[in-house]
């Protein structure tokens, strides 16, 4: 493009993004169309990849197309392969996005819609594709290697050993929460239970059908298995309405729980080709299919967003989760804005597969934008939803009731609109008997979900059949994160725990595998737990910690970021990193000191642990808690979750005073900048030119 | 959206979306098919035993290589037992 064009033209994004952010900011009690919130994210994507990503790729990294990348000096045909970069998006893209970037907004739109956007669309541009960005080229500078390894090497071995323990410990936090929310959506719903259950015998078949009858037919076994999807959808329809059938899979939340425990158990001991990798295969499709509908859905309905753009719960009184939009809604929404968990992707297999070194910008910056832009469409189809039906599917029944009348009353005084008789309708036409107090998120996406998708196709009769699609889908993501993050968390804990006793280190020692995989699951399954019996929900208390723990990973992350840049002799450049490092530790440090210090029960953990102790102490019991032996319980796990903040905490601490040590060495001067990339290789005639 | 490549074809065992070997004609319906399945198959992480079989003919003439069976449980061991492949 000619220069004053192009000049001309980014004006022009520029200036459209920016005034659709003001036009949304700016106006008051009307209702505001999607198209202004997508047209802001959008233009402000296309603005931020050109320029601020130009300053990573040229000016910190100096991208070159003629220097060899490790998929091509150590391509082995397996692990390293130089791949076409769009099939290397593809593949990062169907990595990175999950249920965070569906979940997290839909939370977080107790604030209004206008919070959560803005956090997404700056957060992602200035800090999570940043993030992304960085990593995925410091791992293709040093051969690929994981987030862990570097941060040993380049900051040292105790932020190396913190950076793998508080991995372990997101990973306990975060399957227990994601398994609170399928158990929230499923609890009590046979269509639900049937449908997500039956895609395991799914997997099964699928697994079976590529070992025995066609071997490595991977793409056949999964159509096989998208057809199954549609007949699950449908059986589980039928068991709904039948009256003997139902009430079998009718499932409480309790039990679900239990299932959910075993079910993880279960795939990180079986075989991997007979249910992990069939569940995956499957997911991928069915996630990147999604993402396209769900695109497709808001862009042709373009549905006005019924959300005011801020809302009274910013003072921290919000029914869905507890704390003021400082610090809450930045830990909410962690995934679409910035997650730490990308950072172990782009030091995964994403970095072994580049082609051509500048790929890393479309594929780390850019990936992370798309996910963004996922995030953005999620809070869109929550916002479809009236503030009335939000917040009675999103509160819970300790706060609203159990009847739509109760919570009309009790959404009235919040300045609500609920129409209890509407509410019933509504609830009776996704094909539920309870709809109220689904917290959790994915109840309240997939009604909006199915407004709009019921709009494009089917009209209001298809209701039900949406609404359980995309519960389906939500669930199948979830359980694909979980089965394979049980897994994952094995192996991780073998490697740990081989230093107290040796044979549990050993993969092919069949009892050290079912005690570490047993251990593992008790470990995520005492936390959803007591989130399944918690009064308040239990999202409550897991949302908020899981958000501080993927913060506290993505603070380890810059930190490495941060070293790196620095020790390249470009600390100039530092602020790349040090800009959402500095804003990512003053929020975790503030959501983990209010979450264990807030004397406000409903917030701090401490706080409800001793209400509870003085109310027993008094001979009474606390409200919503049916004996003292269950108030007890309820005091242990408050003081257990106090300490996993705090330990959260503690180890954003060493790895920051162990960076900054380091930086201090360098920028002082008493350490040269030494780079420690694998030395420049230029491209030659015979590396396939 | 573009980013400056480098000039020339792809090496060995590269994987392509479009336009891989032109010399042999490749341009029939069922190539097409071929080609895209390839590019799904890479997408959702399915192991390629053709592309390990072509580098391993390419770059490591007369050394073993794994059968189809061994190729494909060792990818999957790969692929479940570390962090870095799947995200929330």
């Amino acid at each position: 493009m000619p220069k004053p064009l192009s000049i001309l033209v980014w004006t022009l994004v520029s200036l459209t993004g920016a005034g659709s952010l003001a036009f949304m900011a700016l106006q008051r009690g009307e209702q505001v169309s999607a198209a202004w919130l997508i047209t802001a994210a959008v233009c402000t994507y296309l603005v931020a990849y050109r320029f601020y990503s130009r300053i990573i790729a040229a000016n910190v990294f100096a991208l070159d197309a003629m220097r060899k990348t490790p998929a091509e000096r150590l391509n082995d045909g397996r692990d390293y392969v130089p791949t076409n970069r769009w099939i290397v998006f593809g593949h990062h893209f169907a990595a990175i996005a999950g249920p965070g970037p569906l979940v997290g907004p839909t939370l977080a739109a107790q604030f209004g819609f206008l919070p959560g956007a803005i956090w997404i669309i700056v957060g992602v541009a200035l800090g999570g594709a940043v993030q992304d960005f960085v990593i995925l080229c410091s791992s293709v500078r040093r051969n690929g290697k994981s987030l862990g390894q570097m941060a040993k090497e380049e900051i040292g071995p105790v932020a190396g050993f913190t950076a793998l323990i508080a991995v372990l410990g997101i990973m306990i936090v975060l399957i227990a929460v994601l398994a609170l929310v399928v158990v929230n959506a499923l609890g009590e719903s046979p269509w639900g239970v049937v449908t997500v259950g039956l895609t395991i015998p799914i997997a099964l078949i699928m697994g079976g059908y590529m070992r025995w009858i066609r071997p490595h037919r991977v793409l056949e076994a999964t159509a096989i298995g998208l057809v199954l999807l549609v007949v699950a959808l449908y059986v589980g329809r039928g068991v709904s309405e039948s009256a003997t059938l139902a009430p079998m899979f009718t499932l409480s939340r309790a039990s679900l729980a239990i299932w959910i425990m075993v079910y993880g158990f279960a795939a990180s001991v079986l075989p991997v080709w007979l249910l992990l990798a069939p569940r995956d295969y499957l997911s991928a499709f069915v996630k990147i299919g999604v993402v396209v509908a769900l695109a497709a859905g808001v862009l042709i309905v373009l549905p006005p967003l019924q959300m005011p753009a801020v809302t009274q719960f910013i003072d921290g009184t919000g029914p869905v989760f507890a704390g003021k939009l400082f610090p809450f809604c930045f830990i909410t929404i962690a995934c679409g804005a910035i997650s730490g968990f990308h950072s172990l992707i782009s030091s995964g297999t994403t970095p072994k597969l580049l082609e051509r070194e500048p790929d890393a910008r479309f594929i780390g910056y850019g990936g992370m934008l798309t996910e963004s832009l996922v995030a953005i469409l999620a809070l869109i189809a929550a916002c479809v939803l009236t503030p009335g039906e939000y917040f009675a599917i999103n509160s819970p029944a300790g706060i609203i009731g159990t009847t739509p009348e109760s919570a009309a009353e009790v959404i009235r005084n919040w300045g609500f609109v609920l129409d209890p008789e509407a509410f019933r309708q509504l609830t009776s036409n996704i094909g539920e008997e309870r709809l109220l107090s689904r917290t959790g998120g994915a109840p309240s996406l997939a009604v909006g979900m199915a407004h709009l998708f019921s709009n494009v196709l089917g009209g209001p009769t298809a209701l039900a059949l949406w609404y359980h699609f995309a519960i389906m889908f939500e669930a199948l993501f979830i359980l694909t994160t979980l089965d394979a993050g049980t897994r994952v968390g094995r192996f991780m804990l073998q490697d740990l725990l081989k230093h107290a006793w040796a044979p549990l280190g050993k993969v092919s020692w069949y009892p050290g595998v079912i005690i570490t995989s047993a251990l593992f699951v008790l470990m995520w399954g005492y936390f959803l737990y007591q989130g399944v019996i918690d009064p308040l929900g239990g999202i409550n208390t897991l949302w908020p910690l899981f958000g501080i723990a993927n913060q506290l990973l993505a603070a380890v992350a810059l930190c490495l970021g941060t070293t790196i840049i620095i020790k390249m002799g470009k600390a100039k450049y530092a602020f790349l990193t040090l800009l959402p490092l500095s804003w990512l530790v003053t929020v975790t440090m503030t959501a983990g000191y209010q979450k264990i210090f807030s004397p406000d029960p409903k917030l701090g953990f401490l706080a409800r642990a001793n209400l509870y102790d003085s109310t027993l102490a008094a001979g009474n019991l606390p409200a919503g808690i049916p004996s003292a032996e269950v108030a007890q319980r309820f005091i242990f796990n408050d003081r257990v979750d106090a300490a996993v903040a705090a330990f959260f905490m503690v180890s954003v601490i060493i790895i920051l005073a162990d960076s900054a040590k380091e930086w201090w060495k360098v920028v002082s001067g008493r350490m040269a900048p030494v780079s420690t990339e694998h030395p420049f290789e230029p491209r030659t005639a015979e590396a396939g030119d | 959206m573009s980013s400056a490549r480098g000039p020339g074809t792809p090496g060995p065992g590269t994987v392509h979306g479009q336009g891989a070997p032109l010399d042999a004609g490749h341009f029939g319906l069922a190539d097409q098919v071929r080609r895209i399945a390839k590019v799904v198959r890479t997408i959702i992480g399915a192991p390629d035993y053709d592309r390990y079989l072509q580098h391993a003919r390419e770059c490591h003439p007369g050394q073993p290589v794994m059968s189809r069976e061994e190729f494909a449980k060792n990818r999957l061991e790969a692929r479940y037992s570390q962090p870095g492949n799947r995200c929330c």
